[in-house]
């Protein structure tokens, strides 16, 4: 894919809105630390700033003013660094030595320092920044997520990017499913054609039953025929994931079965209804549950059988968050987002369906584009 | 070698009982609890997340794919295993370990507090295993800020030293992931072809190794210039006719890690490129030549340097590190390190590698070798 937005440009406007929040809190010097571990769930905040997704860990500091430097560990990962749009100055190091390099660099920098990454941080790496810094830095963790709640340009095109993955995803899921492969067998295909276009990484779980619970990782056990397939497809293009849950039967689905996906089919619409700037998320996960909890599901919209009704999704986790029905944030246009109404029902078992979207000023626009339906193949 | 962590562990997940049966877990147990008692400790907390499962991971077999899990040992009785899923999540996960007692937790800190007032442990000597390298200092404040009485004591080193030594049935496990490693650069041969993607083709590399049943894989690569300059995750860089092509790939297989790395050649290769190759499978020859039981490690380090020759080759061999020790972890001690004071475990597994780059040349090498028969 050719990317069509100005990334630098792009990067350059994301450093300077953390600048200006530095500004504001009085901070002098900001110190990103990031360990390397990725997670769906949560931000890359050095990411974020820099464009590079680190092997290992590594610091960004960002003066209020002037150069940024990006300590990288392990060395041997400097020259890709230095690749990165955002990446002013690089400099490896090796991984004993990190905090002390980034906070010698930072010393003669204005004060005070922040510090983001500490809820992330081992308590090795928390010892070593105290005894560097000689004193407890500020908190600097919020700062980057508030300023990342909604996607620029740069990263909206590749979370769109990542949903048209996911789609690909999905079809090479209902493309090879067979009685009698194994569930990571399906896995590895769903996996290697998303890789192909592009996929770097996934937060991928597929699995197959007659009646399942939830969705788990794939097993070695075997898919049999009438299995229902549920999909948790999660594609990362350049550090971006875009989700697409679907569900797949390995045979003619029955009465039962497709009139319990119409109800999901209903309960995500409903969701995207109120997926509209101003409004709080906790509206889509209100919205989602009077379906499925009217239809005599209310106790299966809540634990242990349903975690959330969606989540943000960017650069890692971000604003909205989960979305439930109890709290969460004002929906601002560009921001991206996975809307699935899964669902364990008694009759049918666990069935999912969810798709990633931007807000934008009319409501929701759907990134995924795979059909809102219930998928099968019929063997006979 | 270090790699790209990912953000879930999506393959093969289930609990190969042939190759690990139960009574492999009970063996394991009762030495860690013999290690409880030595150290005069009464119970030892171990913690792991997705990037470094060992200590979880010995006792129970469980692996967490995303976050963490942390497994309390008493001097005596079974193991109880906290785990970062959901209680819907527990059908699943108990399929993957021997543990009866399996607990769901949203935050760690809560619930590992509340299981060590269960066992009466608030004012006892606990030990704790991967907690300084891999658990949040937030997580740790919380825990240790809601049991003041408890005499905390570090165990890492005694853990380490536990698993050096790996049994028959890990040394089985790191076969299975050797092989499949095996596979993973046969299909190298296979697909590593001019004009295609180098993402295309590690993705149908890593597609025949996720059907070797494998629970995690990692891929680093070079192909053309870049192997002058150093690995890195597979990108969009189509291979050319003339190309070399690095790759270094490591695979777990029922939580056991094994590596390997090969050069490629796409077309014909110059007599100074097949220098360089050599150069790199003659060190990491020496070095699987100069492992046995009780050797130091030091040694193999200098077998590997000798074979190098180069003092330059050598600075960038030890850039990558020569290898390391492995099993339930990608890397574990010790690391073949020049003048270190370690020696061979009995019963060992090593990652053995080279990577070179060298005027605008790269070469690498590397296997997983056994010592030993547990």
């Amino acid at each position: 894919m050719i990317e069509t937005i100005d990334l630098a440009a792009d990067l350059r406007d994301r450093l300077a809105r953390v600048r200006e929040a530095m500004a504001a809190e009085a901070i002098g010097t900001l110190l990103v630390y990031y360990r390397g571990q990725h997670n769906m769930l949560r931000m890359d905040q050095l990411m974020y700033l820099t464009d590079f997704r680190s092997i290992g860990p590594a610091v960004l500091v960002v003066p209020r003013g002037g150069r940024t430097q990006l300590f990288v560990a392990p060395p041997w990962d400097a020259p890709r660094a230095r690749e990165a749009a955002g990446a002013e100055e690089v400099i490896g190091v090796d991984p004993d030595g990190l905090v002390a390099a980034a906070v010698t660099a930072a010393r003669n920098l204005p004060g005070p320092v922040a510090l983001s990454g500490r809820e992330i941080m081992p308590v090795s790496v928390a010892a070593a920044f105290a005894k560097a810094l000689g004193a407890e830095p500020v908190d600097g963790g919020k700062l980057i997520p508030a300023i990342g709640a909604a996607r620029t340009p740069a990263e909206l095109e590749r979370v769109e990017r990542a949903a048209a993955i996911a789609d690909e995803g999905f079809r090479a899921l209902c493309e090879v499913a067979r009685v009698g492969m194994t569930e990571y067998e399906l896995a590895a295909e769903v996996e290697a054609a998303m890789q192909a276009h592009g996929s770097e990484d996934n937060f991928g779980l597929i699995a197959a039953g007659s009646h399942n619970i939830a969705i788990r990782p794939p097993s070695d056990r075997k898919l049999e025929a009438g299995d229902v397939i549920i999909g948790e497809i999660t594609p990362c293009y350049k550090g971006f994931l875009a989700q697409l849950c679907r569900t797949f039967i390995l045979g003619e689905p029955s009465a039962l079965q497709r009139e319990k996906f119409a109800m999901l089919i209903e309960a995500e619409q409903r969701g995207f209804d109120v997926a509209v700037p101003g409004k709080p998320s906790a509206g889509i996960a209100k919205a989602v549950n009077e379906i499925v909890g009217g239809a005599g599901y209310a106790e299966y919209c809540r634990q242990p059988y349903m975690r959330t009704r969606g989540h943000g999704l960017g650069l890692g986790g971000v604003v909205p968050y989960d979305v439930n029905e109890d709290t969460g944030p004002i929906l601002e246009r560009n921001m991206t987002m996975v809307i699935h109404p899964n669902q364990y029902l008694p009759e049918t078992g666990y069935m999912m369906l969810g798709d990633t979207v931007v807000i934008e000023a009319n409501g929701p626009r759907c990134l995924t584009k795979t059909p809102i339906k219930l998928f099968w193949k019929d063997n006979s | 070698m270090l790699t790209q962590h990912t953000v879930l562990k999506r393959g093969a997940s289930y609990w190969d009982r042939a190759l690990l049966p139960q009574a492999s877990f009970t063996a394991r147990l009762q030495a860690v609890q013999a290690a409880i008692a030595a150290c005069g400790d009464d119970a030892w907390l171990m913690y792991g997340d997705a990037q470094g499962y060992g200590p979880v991971a010995y006792t129970t077999h469980f692996f967490p794919r995303t976050r963490s899990a942390l497994a309390l040992v008493q001097r005596s009785g079974e193991p109880v295993l906290l785990a970062s899923v959901g209680l819907r999540d527990i059908p699943a996960s108990k399929t993957m370990t021997p543990v009866e007692d399996l607990r769901p937790f949203a935050r760690l800190p809560g619930e590992a507090v509340k299981l060590v007032k269960e066992r009466g442990l608030e004012k006892a000597r606990l030990g704790v295993v991967g907690t300084t390298d891999a658990l949040s200092v937030a997580e740790w404040s919380a825990i240790a800020g809601e049991l003041p009485e408890v005499e905390w004591q570090r165990r890492d080193e005694q853990f380490a030293t536990m698993r050096a030594v790996k049994g028959k049935y890990e040394l089985d496990a790191i076969r299975a992931a050797a092989a499949v490693a095996h596979r993973g650069l046969e299909a190298a041969a296979q697909e590593l072809a001019p004009g295609r993607k180098m993402r295309e083709a590690t993705a149908a590399i890593e597609r025949v190794m996720r059907y070797g049943a494998a629970e995690d894989v990692r891929l680093l690569v070079a192909s053309g210039p870049q192997c002058g300059v150093a690995l890195r995750p597979p990108d969009d860089r189509v291979l050319e006719p003339e190309d070399t092509v690095m790759l270094v790939l490591a695979v777990a297989v029922q939580r056991y890690w094994a590596e390997a790395a090969q050069t490629f050649a796409l077309g014909a290769a110059s007599a100074d490129q097949r220098a360089l190759e050599v150069k790199a499978s003659a060190a990491v020859e020496a070095m699987t030549a100069a492992l046995h039981p009780e050797a130091h490690i030091a040694n193999v380090a200098h077998a590997a340097e000798s074979a190098l020759g180069d003092p330059a080759l050598v600075r960038v061999a030890r850039g990558y590190g020569l290898g390391h020790a492995l099993g339930l972890d990608a890397e574990e001690a010790p690391a073949i390190v020049a003048g270190s004071p370690a020696h061979v475990a009995s019963s060992a597994a090593f990652g053995l590698h080279v990577v070179l780059h060298a005027h605008g040349r790269g070469a690498c090498a590397g296997h997983t070798v056994i010592v030993g028969h547990g």
